[in-house]
């Protein structure tokens, strides 16, 4: 079975064991091997990674927010190829969403904002 | 023991290649990757010929629109195997070989995805939903 | 007959938010200053909107991925973020111009300021998308937005010489004041081809959970639902020629727009046209908000969905509190609402090329769209489509400084 990375993959939504939403592939990461072939080794999600492929200029300035505020700037979730089940119209993965970086602001809004005003 | 280097897809998506003469191939536009053994492997590399519509972010955008008008005779690429490709500089992929070697994609390499369409009514990726008939890989 | 409901449901929401501000003035505008003669560009606008909707909805129902689903996953985030910047800042101007229609129709009714029902208005929005699930807002706006069916009424008791009034239907050059008609006629365009309208539908499709054997019915709402506001955005502009032109009333009030059926329904044609402008701009707020909302999380990759609680989506219920409570402030502050709405909709025609386009791959793309890809029709309409709104763009600039009122 083959799948192109960028067709297939690349910016595709992510769901994980519940099929529950965790966001997109931002980034896929290749492994070079000396001697065999390139591994697709894992994709990542998260605003950092899409935003480094906005232009140089972009790359620069996630990488300064990540040095000045971390915890608000480096939620990148890694997910192995490994713990991938389909890649297809979606990508499904093995794993619980909940406990990814990737949902923390959405937890984290939950908790503080959204869910302290009524009727949420 | 092989040595492991990381490479960013996304960024190498775009990058101009050149060849072992310093003849520009094309820009990168796709990574062919297979199933081998429980890994996902790169078989090939597509680099696509698109002058016009540069990293400026309109590069899947104007292929498409040229594939629609042109069809095969105003888009062209080729297909770069694993093993003559270079990247030893992410930011700069070289072709190992002279470009005539380069074998020119085909039709079917070019047009729609190799996965089978999943179930026509798939629900969006929302957390309450479900999605139809995806596609086993592994 | 469950169908028939269905179908008629689809028409009658489809209605709710054709009408709104900006549709409303420019046809105003453009019937008192130059009287059936740009009937033609509410013809145009009408049928390219019939167009996308019926594409989005396509789109939607074959391969459930919405517009700003498609845009993302097909072109990849670097082109993504050229309609998604566009698109946001275009259409919270809408947005702004909308929230400043709905203050003014309450101005007019009670003599309080604009801006102080600003804030209420856009609170007003907020609660209904808090609370409210997708079918509530835009069944409601909808059949609320049934009060519009006055301005047919008015144009029918008016007696328009029909003769004439199919005659500006074909497009003529102006014989005075070239430049503001052309200003007028973008801006129409803008106003019936606000891509927020097609990315919205597209939106509803899926939160409806469209499948292909609901084809039809997106067809019929598109065509139908869509010529309905159109003939409600004529009716506008023939009672406006009616009305102002032998007046000689160039509006650039909204008070004076006001007037429009008090000489043919007296009284309550007053009221009438406060109904309609205050509701039909409060239904448009709504779903713009909801749009821009949609168009953020789904290129993101968040949680999206009006039918949710907030607390199962927060981040999308986030964007959609912050651009609806941001924009009341704008109109809050006194910007001029007429001048906004004018403004925002040149911007609007002006930035058609960038969604529209790429709606010509999208819907010929086998894997989203299958065998349910554009048959030659459909790509030669886009196509010309696609042309116009490039015209558009080439042109907004200097028909703004020419031509803007």
């Amino acid at each position: 079975m083959e799948f192109r990375v960028v067709h297939d993959l690349l910016d595709k939504p992510v769901l994980d064991d519940e099929r529950r939403n965790i966001g997109r592939v931002d980034g896929v990461v290749l492994e070079l091997r000396r001697g065999a072939a390139p591994r697709v080794a894992a994709f990542e999600i998260g605003g950092r990674v899409w935003a480094r492929r906005l232009g140089p200029r972009m790359a620069r300035w996630v990488e300064w927010m990540g040095k000045r505020w971390p915890a608000v700037a480096n939620g990148v979730t890694r997910i192995a190829m490994r713990d991938v089940r389909h890649v297809g119209i979606t990508v499904s993965v093995k794993c619980d969403g909940r406990r990814l970086p990737t949902l923390a602001w959405e937890q984290w809004l939950r908790r503080r904002v959204i869910g302290r005003i009524p009727g949420a | 023991m092989a040595s492991v280097r990381e490479c960013r897809v996304e960024l190498l998506l775009g990058c101009r290649v050149v060849d072992v003469d310093g003849v520009v191939v094309g820009r990168l536009e796709e990574i062919v990757a297979e199933l081998d053994d429980d890994e996902y492997v790169v078989r090939e590399f597509h680099v696509g010929v698109f002058a016009a519509f540069e990293r400026l972010g309109g590069g899947m955008l104007g292929r498409g629109l040229l594939r629609l008008v042109g069809g095969k005779r105003l888009y062209t690429g080729y297909v770069v195997p694993w093993k003559v490709m270079d990247l030893s500089d992410p930011e700069r992929p070289r072709v190992t070989v002279p470009k005539r070697e380069l074998r020119e994609l085909g039709e079917t390499q070019r047009s729609a995805g190799t996965m089978p369409r999943g179930q026509p009514s798939l629900r969006a990726a929302g957390g309450h939903r479900q999605s139809a008939n995806e596609n086993t890989v592994s | 007959m469950k169908r028939l409901l269905d179908l008629t449901l689809g028409i009658v929401t489809s209605i709710g938010g054709f009408l709104e501000a900006g549709s409303i003035i420019t046809a105003v505008q453009g019937g008192a200053q130059f009287g059936y003669q740009l009937l033609w560009a509410v013809a145009v606008g009408t049928l390219g909107l019939m167009l996308l909707v019926e594409q989005s909805g396509r789109l939607a129902a074959v391969s459930g991925r919405t517009v700003g689903d498609a845009l993302r996953e097909r072109f990849g985030i670097n082109f993504f973020v050229i309609p998604l910047v566009i698109g946001l800042l275009v259409s919270f101007l809408v947005l702004a111009s909308e929230i400043g229609g709905v203050a003014l129709a309450l101005q007019m009714a009670t003599g309080i300021g604009f801006q102080w029902w600003a804030m209420p208005v856009a609170f007003a929005g907020w609660f209904l998308l808090w609370k409210g699930t997708f079918g509530v807002v835009e069944k409601g706006s909808s059949l609320l937005g049934l009060v519009t069916i006055a301005f047919i009424v008015a144009a029918l008791k008016l007696h328009p010489d029909w003769g004439r009034v199919g005659a500006g239907l074909i497009p003529t050059l102006p014989a005075h004041d070239g430049p503001r008609y052309w200003y007028i006629a973008v801006s129409i365009l803008g106003a019936s081809i606000s891509p927020y309208l097609y990315m919205f539908y597209s939106s509803g499709a899926v939160e409806d959970g469209w499948g292909v054997s609901d084809l039809p019915t997106n067809r019929a709402t598109a065509v139908l639902g869509m010529s309905f506001g159109g003939v409600l955005s004529a009716a506008v502009l023939i009672v406006a020629a009616l009305v102002f032109l032998p007046r000689g009333i160039q509006v650039d009030r909204y008070e004076q727009s006001a007037l429009l059926l008090t000489p043919v329904l007296g009284h309550p044609g007053f009221v009438l046209f406060l109904a309609s402008l205050g509701i039909a701009c409060f239904g448009a707020t709504v779903e713009i908000t909801l749009s821009m909302a949609y168009l953020l999380a789904q290129g993101l990759g968040w949680d999206w969905s009006e039918n949710a609680k907030p607390r199962d989506n927060t981040r999308f219920s986030l964007a959609y509190t912050v651009a609806i409570l941001l924009a009341g402030a704008v109109m809050a502050a006194g910007v001029d609402p007429l001048r906004l709405t004018s403004f925002s909709m040149m911007l609007t025609a002006a930035s058609l090329p960038v969604t529209v386009i790429p709606m010509l791959v999208l819907m010929n793309d086998e894997a989203l769209v299958g065998e349910h890809r554009n048959r030659w029709f459909g790509n030669v309409a886009l196509g010309a489509l696609s042309v116009l709104a490039t015209a558009v763009l080439l042109s907004a600039v200097p028909l703004q400084i020419i031509g803007g009122g």
